[in-house]
Order: C-alpha cells, then structure tokens, then sequence
C-alpha cells in the first residue's frame, strides 16, 4: 500500500516541492488550493512525473468553517492518512488593519484550527505525522516583519502544545522553520543573500518527515543564530538594528 | 491568480552566457504560467530571461526589467500516442529529457546544451545538429501562449493567429511572454548513438567528407582555427536502432568553473597545443563509438560555467550562415585574417543548414553552412576584426545570429532580417531588449 498525505496550499512552492519529491517516491496525494488554474498546473506535472493518483481539492484558509469539509474529503480521497501539511501562509511587509487580520487569519487561526482537526483524525489512527510550516519569523520579530512574526509565533506555539497532547498517541508534530525562502510570499521585499531556493527547503522536509523531527530550522545553522539570538537581551537587540 | 502585492524588483549584475556585457539589471520572477504580470512602471520594459545562455544581449534590457522564468517548470500535459508534449516555458532540455528518454522520447531537436528553457528555445528558434535534416526547434512547435503586457493571453498556433506564432518563432521574447508552448516529439529507439568520426586536413578535404554525409541524422564539425589549412575532426552519428532507453542520466555537471579565470590563462599557444592534443587523440581517419546521448549532444555540460575559463571579460561569438557556394572561401578569408592579427579563433564548430524553416520571421537558421567562432574578448582590437568580417558577411549574401551577437549594427541585422519591420508589428508595446534598441533603434 502506498503513502497517503494531504497537502493545504499546495500551490505555495515549498509544498509543490515537497509535492514532487513525494509523488517521486509513490505516495498518492490530495492537494488542497484555492485557485483552480495554478492547482491543475501542480497537479498535472506531479501525475506526469510521479506514479500514485494525485487529487485536486478546492479550498482555502480564509473560510475556518468550511475546513472541517475539506478535511472530511481528504480522507474520502484516502481513507488512511500518514502525512498532513500543511503550507499556507500569507505575508505582507507594512501591512495594514486588514492586512494584519488577513495574516492572523491564514498564518494562525486557520493553520491552528486545521492542526487539531487533523491531529484528532492522526490521534485515532494511532499514527502519522503532522507536518506545518511556520517561519524563523516566529522566533525573534524584527521591526520590518513583526506583524507577519507574531502570527507565526503563534502558530509555534500552538504546535508546542499540540506536540505534547498528540506525542503518546504515536503521532508526530514537525514545526518547520525556514529562513528566507525565493518564493512569491517574499517577491515584495527585496532578496537577500541568505535566501535559499524552495526545493532545498522541500528536501529538509522529506528528511524531517522520515526521521521524525519534532522542529527544524531551514538552513539548519538558523537554528543557532536563532538560539543566539533569542537569549540576547532585548535592549542588545534593539542597538544591533536586527 | 493575481499578485497581491506588488513586485520588488530585485537589482543584480547580470550576464549573457559569454560573459560579456555585464549590466546591472531589474529583475522579477515569473512563478507560474498562471500568473499575471505585474503592471509596468511608467516608461518600464519587460524582456523573458530563461538561463541566460545566449551570447549577446538578446536577454538583457538594461533600462528596463528582467522576467526570470526558471521558476516556471512545470509539465503539463504528455501525448504518448501522438508524441507532443505541452509544459511551461521554464522546463529546462534537461529536465525534458530526465523525462522523455526513459519512456523512448526524445526532442525533436535540440541545441549543443541541455541547459536552456523551451521558452529560450523557441525565442531564439534554436538548430541543433540535424538541423540539414530536421530544421530548427520552431518547426515542431505546435501551440503556445503567449502573456502580453495589457494582460491579454493570446493561444497562438500556425494556423490562429499564425502572424503572431510566426513572430515568436524566433522573436527573441519581444513578442511577449511565452507562458506554455506544445510541440512534438521524436521517437528514441535507444539511449545510445552510433557515432564515426572523421579526421579531415582542409576545408576542402572536409567538403569531401561532408558530401557522405546522406545517411547521418546528426553531423557537425570541429576544427582547429589556429593553423592553415584548418584540419579538424567531423562527427556524425545516428541514434542505435536498439539498445537500452535508460543509462545513467547525469543531472549536473561533472567539474564546476568556480569564478572567473584570470584573463592570461588561456593564451593562443595553450589552444594550439589543445587542439594539436584533440587531434593526435585520433590518429585514424576514421573512428567508430557508441556514445549516449547526453555525451554525444551535450559534452560541454558537463562542466558548469565553462565560460568563466575565458576570464572577466569573457568570450565573442562570431556565427554566421552564408549559401553554400560562397561559404567556405568566406570562412578561410575570415580564419586566415585572424591568424594574420594575431587573434587566432580559438573554436570552431561547422554545420550545414538544409532548407527546412520555421516560418519564424526573424529565424536565424536558412539552407547553407554556418559556421561559429569563438574569440577571447580583447575589447577594441576584437570588435574591430568583427566589423571587417560583416563586409565579407554581407558580401557572401550571408547573416549572423542575433543570439550570438552582442555587437552587429543596425544595418547588418536589417540587411541580413529584411522581414523585421513586419516582425516590428508583433512586439509587445512593453516589452524590449539591449539588441532589440541597438537593432531597431526608435522604430517601434
């Protein structure tokens, strides 16, 4: 029997690059959109290129009503489900009252909502990995991102709490956090020379699924420039300009 | 799917393969054939940008803003019983072929490296060596679309807006965004090619061998540019009528070119030395081999960024075509003054073009010999040696290639392209190119 997952924002880079090294290795797929065009598109190279069925599922974060829906046809597509990702994220750099809902909404109260529903569907199963990608963001907010910063914070959080609830029920909670990643969430603010390329960040995640990591930094020195600087005072902070 | 936000666009140096112009670019990515362009800054021009491996400034707009596509990868469609294939056009060959040639595909044609999108393939309506045979990429391409800047998406195909398709085929990306492209493909009977090769001690002596070349599919000749009478090496080969599909599909390079060489390192002694070396490597006048295909078509990707060997300055191509009568003379004219100004060429590649034609209107291939010819980039003195070569060009009824050529004046490019006031119809209002500005100066 082949691996089953289901990906929401499957048309965010990193997942359709998480997507293809999946399908690579046979497992079937439900991948969850909103725009019908650039799902279809993801979809039909991952069934040219992979071997397992790969469904489309139209969906989006801004409704949290509609989500437990959308989890129940998941799981009408699969039936067992070993790997849930979730990818959605929206990122605005000065953004405004409605913006800053909007990024609340997606990045948190729909990312949480949809953690517990598929970690209850995961704790009955007795089995899977729950896989969610927050950012570095949410480690130390900066003064250009703390917006965007405080809602994948947030979401950490909430993951944290979700691990311990899920771990004696055998299943796995993997927060993501990647660096700055060459996607469409960053094409408003200007590149930097860290930015790593959204199929380095889609092989770290394979890795981390299969050795069941609980969280992981992308690249992984982050995780010591994030250590650093998460035990600097704040008043040290705030003179680096960081 | 629309942005949301507005586009930073990102400044970076960019270069053309060759290495030469380096300009400080604006730059954008495209993410998906589904996308929509941001919208134009006053006075902004956009220009397509795949991988950059064209030798001029066909793919650079220094005034105005690059759209990368590489992020633009995705298949989207394969008829295996028809043999055509639809994907975006930021598939890269290589990706294609990772694909196609397990499952007994291969491209219809292909250039001398694998490392070029299909939107940069169809843009610059590229040959390979069965172009004698086959004719050039754009003859196979069925359908595709194209993004222009008011937001329209026009199919275009040979026979619906045929005016527009036959612009592209060619149109150096200034006919618009090719956002998808479908063409055929070509039956692969095995993985592996049977492959002679031929030493010959002449430009003469190389007709003669060429003359047998009826049976080939694929021919092209190397030759060694630094002594009189050029002797050389001509390769032909056909693909195995069986054999394995699949062989040991190699992804990246073998050795990378870290950073740009000094400029001293290659010096005319060490290439005459190296292609004293290449040919004493087969002393026989004929040599038979089985070679797979990525060796065989693409040997030089096997090194990464090879092109930083020439140094900072990088290299010039001088590739023209001329009718066959009046190619060879014109070729020894143009060798022997290059040895005669102490600027030998340092490689040359020889191939005969057969009368298949896209229909492109600014394609660059036409029935007869082409011949391309690398020279380290001196500055002046090398710009100088071009500009007495395009007297002969132009006498020999021949043209060079647009996407080779970082340099050709105006008036070679309108003599050599007579239909490019009509192809100057096609352009997209937005969109526009270095080469496109030098060539077609204020003439919208």
């Amino acid at each position: 029997m082949s691996n089953k997952a289901v990906i929401f924002g499957a048309t965010s880079l990193i997942a359709e690059h998480t997507a293809r090294l999946l399908a690579a290795e046979g497992w079937e797929l439900v991948l969850v959109g909103r725009h019908r065009e650039a799902l279809h598109a993801v979809a039909s190279h991952l069934r040219l290129t992979g071997c397992a069925p790969i469904h489309e599922l139209l969906g989006d974060a801004v409704n949290t009503d509609a989500l437990p829906k959308l989890v129940d046809s998941a799981r009408q597509f699969l039936g067992h489900l070993d790997l849930a990702l979730i990818a959605w994220g929206c990122y605005h750099p000065n953004p405004d009252a409605r913006q800053s809902r909007e990024m609340a909404q997606i990045n948190y109260v729909a990312s949480a909502a949809l953690a517990e529903l598929l970690g209850r569907v995961f704790a009955q199963q007795h089995s899977g990995t729950l896989a969610v990608i927050s950012s570095v963001a949410g480690d130390v907010r900066r003064s250009d991102n703390y917006a965007y910063g405080s809602t994948k914070a947030a979401l950490t959080a909430y993951l944290q709490g979700l691990r311990q609830t899920l771990s004696p029920c055998g299943v796995n909670v993997l927060t993501i956090k990647p660096g700055r990643v060459e996607t469409p969430l960053t094409a408003g603010i200007l590149r930097s020379r860290f930015s790593v390329e959204p199929a380095t960040i889609a092989a770290g995640i394979c890795r981390a699924i299969q050795r069941r990591k609980r969280v992981v930094y992308m690249p992984g020195y982050l995780r010591a420039v994030f250590f650093v600087l998460r035990s600097l005072p704040e008043w040290l902070l705030k003179r680096l300009h960081f | 799917m629309t942005m949301s936000i507005q586009p930073v666009r990102q400044t970076e140096i960019v270069r053309p393969w060759n290495g030469w112009p380096a300009v400080p670019q604006k730059t954008l990515r495209v993410w998906r054939s589904t996308d929509t362009l941001p919208g134009p800054l006053p006075g902004e021009t956009f220009l397509p940008f795949g991988l950059g491996r064209s030798l001029s400034d066909v793919c650079l707009n220094p005034d105005g803003t690059l759209l990368r596509t590489p992020a633009m990868d995705r298949l989207l469609a394969f008829d295996e019983t028809r043999g055509s294939l639809r994907c975006e056009a930021g598939v890269t060959l290589r990706q294609l072929l990772e694909f196609l040639t397990p499952r007994g595909w291969f491209l219809p044609t292909t250039p001398g490296t694998s490392q070029v999108t299909i939107g940069g393939a169809i843009a610059n309506d590229v040959h390979g060596k069965d172009h004698h045979r086959n004719g050039s990429f754009g003859c196979y391409v069925t359908r595709l679309e194209l993004l222009r800047s008011d937001g329209r998406r026009i199919e275009c195909s040979p026979d619906t807006q045929g005016d527009l398709f036959r612009a592209t085929l060619g149109g150096l990306g200034l006919t618009g965004l090719i956002t998808w492209a479908e063409f055929r493909l070509k039956r692969m009977p095995s993985a592996f090619l049977d492959v002679e090769s031929v030493r010959f001690g002449s430009l003469e002596d190389w007709r003669r061998v060429a003359q047998e070349d009826g049976a080939w599919e694929y021919t092209v000749a190397w030759l060694d540019g630094t002594r009189a009478p050029f002797p050389g090496i001509h390769i032909r080969g056909n693909f195995a009528a069986s054999g394995p599909l699949g062989h040991r599909f190699r992804r990246g390079a073998a050795v990378t070119v870290p950073c740009d060489a000094p400029g001293w390192l290659l010096q005319p002694w060490l290439i005459r030395a190296f292609n004293r070396l290449k040919l004493s490597g087969q002393p026989a006048t004929v040599k038979k081999s089985r070679q797979d295909f990525q060796s065989f078509f693409y040997p030089l990707d096997r090194i990464e960024n090879w092109s930083r060997l020439y140094g900072r300055r990088g290299y010039l191509q001088y590739q023209f075509v001329a009718p066959h009568e009046h190619a060879l003379g014109l070729l020894q004219r143009v060798l022997e003054t290059a040895i005669a100004v102490r600027q030998p060429a340092y490689l040359v590649v020889l191939k005969t073009l057969g009368p298949a034609a896209s229909g492109g209107l600014l394609s660059f291939p036409t029935s007869g010999l082409t011949a391309a010819i690398d020279f380290p980039n001196l500055g002046k003195p090398t710009l100088d040696l071009f500009n007495q070569f395009d007297d002969w060009v132009r006498a020999a009824k021949g043209r060079l290639y647009p996407a080779k050529d970082p340099r050709m004046p105006a008036a070679m490019f309108r003599d050599g392209y007579p239909s490019w006031r009509e192809f100057a119809r096609h352009v997209d209002p937005a969109f526009s190119s270095g080469f496109w500005r030098r060539v077609a100066g204020s003439t919208p």
